[in-house]
């Protein structure tokens, strides 16, 4: 396991607080954390890949560890300008044939960086992905959310402004077997610069990425949760439709963060995945 | 009854004193606390389902308790909290087991948005008992007034500050340049002229220095007003500064006087450059 010390040394590595685990020389995953939240999301899912992939995990600027004097509301504006911090990652640590696995509106940054640079990526692996969250009259597509109630969420998070910039203190109750926390995770998890966390929900909000799926040639495989508020099934079917060599699997797991709540369906679904493939 | 009280008692003394006393008017006692408390009281499932719920919340929000067991709690949300809950929340609760201090608006039974503060913890699951979530409520309406005045202070203060920094940097600028041809002044090219000159003494190039004052400049000014006047200056000023291009420096140091700094290190240039800048003035 390389590092996280010689990554912090890297530029991005520090950047991005990249921090790698799992086999060295086994297939390489990378994740990106949606809104919300940082890498320490993936906390649950990490172990389960480590025995035989590497696995490398990184916060998008703004979030958790990432470096807030590296933060430009201008770059950071538009889903282009996180593509090219993921791809920046992937250059850094020469990261070939990567199995990118992004969740929420990391998965479009994903399709972004794939339709940029395709030789980099074997497969894409979007975990409750959509590409447009309001709905669309003009053409009947339905992302599930109005305008209105965007400005509903940014409405949301001005009023939560100290919430999202104070830590959570671990507090993990009742079950004495649950896993410690790593590092990572006491005393940071989910942390974000609220400023950040304005401009992060209109980039994740205001983006409509569906332009882009007929370019993606990278296959890619859509985990469809039930009952997930952000992603709607019709949202799914609509990414299978367009994306081309897509494979969608609809998870038992409800909710908007399967990782989190079902850490082994989605882990094995990503394996039968990737197993059907090699 | 035999209590044993620390000297302090803390949250978990107090608890563990209950678990100790087993009569049945301390259940009641405590059956009361958690329906009649002054903040809502909730128990989730992970997806949000809501198993229990008491009295307050009920009274509070005017909901039924059978409309509400079963139903998501975040389905009382407006749709910008709910998201916020499903996003930030929920992981916080199934990661680290708590989230703290959220301030969400909570829809009561005739449609009103009530500002609420939430706190939840996760006790997870463990030997067959499905995990929990426990979750208070409290009524929050002046802190949402306080967190929104502080907000749109802190907004208002960002506004004011980039308005002082932009306001200085127009300030500097007109210290140093001529409002009417944007060129700079007499002090901006007087400091430009020393440093030129002192780079000279480290690096011998020459500094070449050229005074133009413009002929009967009053005649037009007289004769056609201000406003042509104002146009020729304006004119001059932008020949001037494209014969100049960027190694040197054009202001305009009076009324009708302008004076060019440029390096004149290239050979020969400062045979060509006069007559370059008289040149570009005389074309009609």
């Amino acid at each position: 396991m390389l590092d996280v010390g010689a990554l912090g040394a890297l530029p991005v590595g520090r950047r991005n607080h990249v921090t790698v685990g799992g086999r060295t020389g086994g297939p390489t995953l990378l994740f990106a954390h949606g809104f919300g939240c940082d890498q320490g999301m993936w906390d649950r899912v990490l172990p389960l890949f480590q025995e035989t992939c590497q696995t490398v995990a990184f916060n998008h600027v703004g979030a958790g560890r990432s470096d807030m004097a590296a933060y430009d509301k201008v770059k950071y504006s538009s889903l282009d300008g996180y593509a090219e911090d993921l791809l920046e990652v992937c250059d850094e640590l020469d990261l070939r044939d990567v199995i990118l696995v992004a969740h929420s509106v990391s998965a479009m940054m994903g399709v972004v960086a794939a339709v940029s640079e395709p030789s980099r990526f074997a497969q894409l692996v979007l975990v409750a992905p959509s590409p447009c969250y309001i709905d669309d009259p003009s053409d009947g597509y339905v992302g599930g959310f109005s305008r209105e109630d965007v400005d509903g969420l940014l409405e949301s998070l001005e009023s939560n402004y100290l919430a999202w910039a104070t830590a959570t203190a671990p507090m993990v109750m009742g079950n004495l077997d649950s896993p410690e926390l790593g590092d990572e995770l006491a005393g940071s998890f989910c942390r974000t610069d609220p400023d950040a966390a304005r401009d992060f929900a209109r980039v994740t909000f205001l983006s409509d990425a569906r332009p882009l799926l007929d370019k993606v040639r990278t296959p890619s495989l859509i985990l469809q949760c039930s009952d997930d508020l952000l992603a709607p099934v019709e949202v799914g079917a609509y990414l299978h439709e367009r994306l081309a060599g897509s494979t969608l699997v609809q998870l038992r797991a409800s909710g908007h963060c399967p990782h989190v709540s079902a850490p082994e369906e989605t882990a094995a679904a990503i394996f039968a995945y990737l197993n059907a493939r090699t | 009854m035999t209590r044993t009280w620390s000297s302090r008692p803390s949250p978990t003394a107090a608890v563990a004193v209950a678990v100790a006393v087993h009569d049945a008017a301390a259940e009641l006692d405590f059956e009361a606390l958690f329906q009649e408390a002054p903040c809502g009281y909730l128990t989730t499932s992970d997806e949000g389902t809501i198993t229990g719920v008491n009295d307050t919340f009920l009274h509070w929000t005017g909901h039924r308790r059978p409309d509400l067991l079963g139903r998501r709690l975040h389905e009382l949300m407006p749709v910008g909290d709910r998201i916020l809950y499903t996003t930030h929340s929920t992981p916080q609760l199934m990661v680290v087991g708590a989230s703290t201090e959220i301030l969400i608006g909570i829809i009561g039974a005739d449609g009103a948005r009530l500002a609420a503060l939430l706190t939840a913890a996760r006790n997870a699951a463990g030997d067959g008992v499905p995990a929990v979530v426990r979750v208070i409520i409290v009524s929050a309406h002046e802190r949402r007034r306080y967190e929104q005045e502080l907000v749109t202070s802190l907004r208002r203060a960002e506004a004011a500050d980039s308005r002082r920094v932009s306001a200085e940097a127009d300030l500097a600028h007109l210290a140093l340049h001529d409002p009417l041809t944007g060129l700079p002044n007499r002090a901006r090219i007087t400091s430009y002229l020393d440093s030129a000159l002192a780079r000279r003494t480290a690096n011998p190039a020459s500094v070449g220095v050229l005074s133009i004052n413009l002929d009967h400049f009053r005649a037009v000014n007289d004769s056609l007003g201000s406003a042509a006047g104002d146009e020729l200056l304006r004119t001059v000023a932008d020949r001037l500064s494209i014969a100049v291009r960027e190694t040197g420096m054009v202001a305009r140091v009076s009324g009708d006087g302008f004076v060019v700094v440029d390096d004149l290190a290239e050979t020969g240039r400062h045979r060509r450059w006069p007559s370059g800048c008289s040149t570009c003035l005389t074309i009609p």
